[in-house]
């Protein structure tokens, strides 16, 4: 026989079973929301990053077609002061010690060069060449995870991580001015390409025309790299709160307003953060294959048009096939600012610890 | 009195027993479902990176992607757009089950 006391004791052991089961389901589910929200985010931030780097690969396809293009014009100048191995008569001229046909060229020659490179800085400079690469990633964070697109760095913001403005630059010249320019990367101009001719030279009075040189003129031509492209990467961090959030509760004061379980979604752990690294490959800006003079910079043209057996074309590597591809927080990669670095000096929280060393993407 | 209280364990684990069957089969279904949205998530974002190259196969999942073959593709150029679309469903409970769709985007505008 049960005691009057006892009455209802059942009930009360199976509400308390019953609450404890709720809390289980809801914990579980609520975190499955997190997990899956993790996922997404860190997906965000792998498209984010590979658009930015995506974008500057095709802005070093267009940087490498710009430097190939000033190769041309310097290769089509020399075939032309070579005057298919005949000396440049053009108009004789007792002791002018040049012939006005080929100075014209030459003058054209330098012009033509002086617009080449001009359209090379264009392209190369920062805002065509990383400028849009950020647009893009911030656009890809969000269209895939709406509301993230405003909290999406770069890192662009720390001088020298690889999309910050001047941690990369490059003096460039023509002939007429020169300058330097924040660029995607740091490069160097070849400023000693060698261009003259060979003439005859007629002298005043009764005496044989003789056959001259015109000693070598240097005009700035194309530009080349040391290393072929481990310094053009991006880290990108992606942050923010899914606008859907499941058990949420809102609490409205101090810093528990109503994020994961309660907590800030201004500053606690629901907001959510994902790093990634992405980069460009695959291409070759200039000549860098070799190591040092003229077969780093592919300026073969160094020696004089005349005397040659041939014309000399630059010995150049420039391939514009640039592709891009994610890259890891541990890769090796060199040039500015390496990832590790970079993002522990974002402050970043990887995994609750300070220590990116023990980050693997 | 004592006739009276038989079986009243049995009916009190009766009531009990389908209310935590129902806890059981929800949060089986819950997770069922956000299994099925991490594996959309996920295959989406594979797709718009590499298409079906390391899918091991391929349904409900289409899209454009900058991956060919056995490499990357060139980039063109710096206006581009890549996109994928995935879907997977959760596993039946009581017959039902949840059709989750995600998309996946690179794109620079």
């Amino acid at each position: 026989m049960r005691a009057p006391g006892r009455k209802g004791q059942a009930a009360v052991f199976v509400a308390l079973c019953l609450m404890g089961l709720m809390l289980v389901v809801a914990y579980s589910v609520n975190t499955g929301i997190v997990v899956n929200d993790r996922i997404r985010m860190q997906s965000t931030a792998d498209l984010a990053t590979y658009a930015a780097a995506y974008s500057e690969a095709a802005a070093l396809n267009e940087i490498t077609k710009k430097n190939q293009a000033i190769a041309d014009v310097a290769r089509d100048c020399r075939r032309t002061l070579e005057h298919g191995g005949m000396p440049w008569n053009t108009v004789p001229c007792g002791n002018c010690n040049s012939d006005i046909g080929a100075e014209i060229a030459l003058w054209q020659c330098r012009v033509e060069l002086d617009l080449a490179v001009a359209q090379w800085v264009a392209v190369a400079d920062y805002s065509s060449s990383v400028e849009p690469a950020l647009d893009a990633g911030r656009a890809t964070a969000e269209a895939n995870f709406t509301g993230t697109g405003d909290k999406t760095s770069f890192m662009e913001d720390i001088f020298g991580s690889p999309t910050a403005r001047w941690t990369y630059s490059t003096f460039w010249s023509t002939s007429f001015y020169g300058g330097i320019t924040p660029t995607i990367a740091d490069f160097r101009q070849v400023t000693d390409t060698a261009f003259n001719y060979q003439y005859i030279n007629y002298c005043n009075s009764s005496c044989a025309p003789t056959l001259a040189v015109k000693p070598a003129v240097t005009i700035p031509t194309w530009f080349y790299k040391d290393d072929r492209d481990p310094d053009v990467w991006v880290a990108g961090r992606v942050m923010g709160t899914p606008e859907k959030r499941f058990l949420d509760t809102s609490y409205g004061t101090g810093s528990r307003d109503g994020g994961y379980f309660g907590a800030s979604s201004t500053g606690g752990d629901d907001v959510l953060v994902a790093y990634a690294v992405a980069k460009p490959y695959d291409g070759s800006v200039g000549p860098s294959t070799g190591t040092e003079g003229n077969t780093r910079t592919g300026n073969t043209l160094v020696g004089l048009v005349y005397p040659s057996a041939s014309i000399r074309f630059p010995k150049l590597t420039m391939y514009d096939e640039y592709r891009a591809r994610m890259a890891g927080i541990q890769d090796n990669l060199t040039g500015g600012l390496a990832p590790t670095t970079l993002i522990s000096r974002d402050g970043a929280r990887l995994g609750k610890s300070w220590d990116t060393s023990k980050f693997e993407h | 009195m004592a006739r009276a209280r038989r079986g009243q364990s049995a009916v009190e684990t009766m009531m009990v027993v389908p209310l935590i069957a129902m806890g059981i089969m929800s949060l089986y279904y819950l997770w069922s479902i956000i299994f099925a949205s991490e594996n959309a998530h996920i295959r989406a974002r594979e797709y718009v990176l590499h298409g079906g190259a390391f899918l091991s196969d391929t349904d409900g999942v289409s899209g454009s992607d900058p991956f060919s073959g056995s490499n990357y593709q060139r980039a063109d150029s710096q206006s581009f757009r890549f996109e994928s679309r995935a879907s997977d469903q959760s596993l039946p409970v009581f017959g039902r089950a949840e059709s989750i769709r995600t998309t996946a985007v690179i794109t620079s505008d």
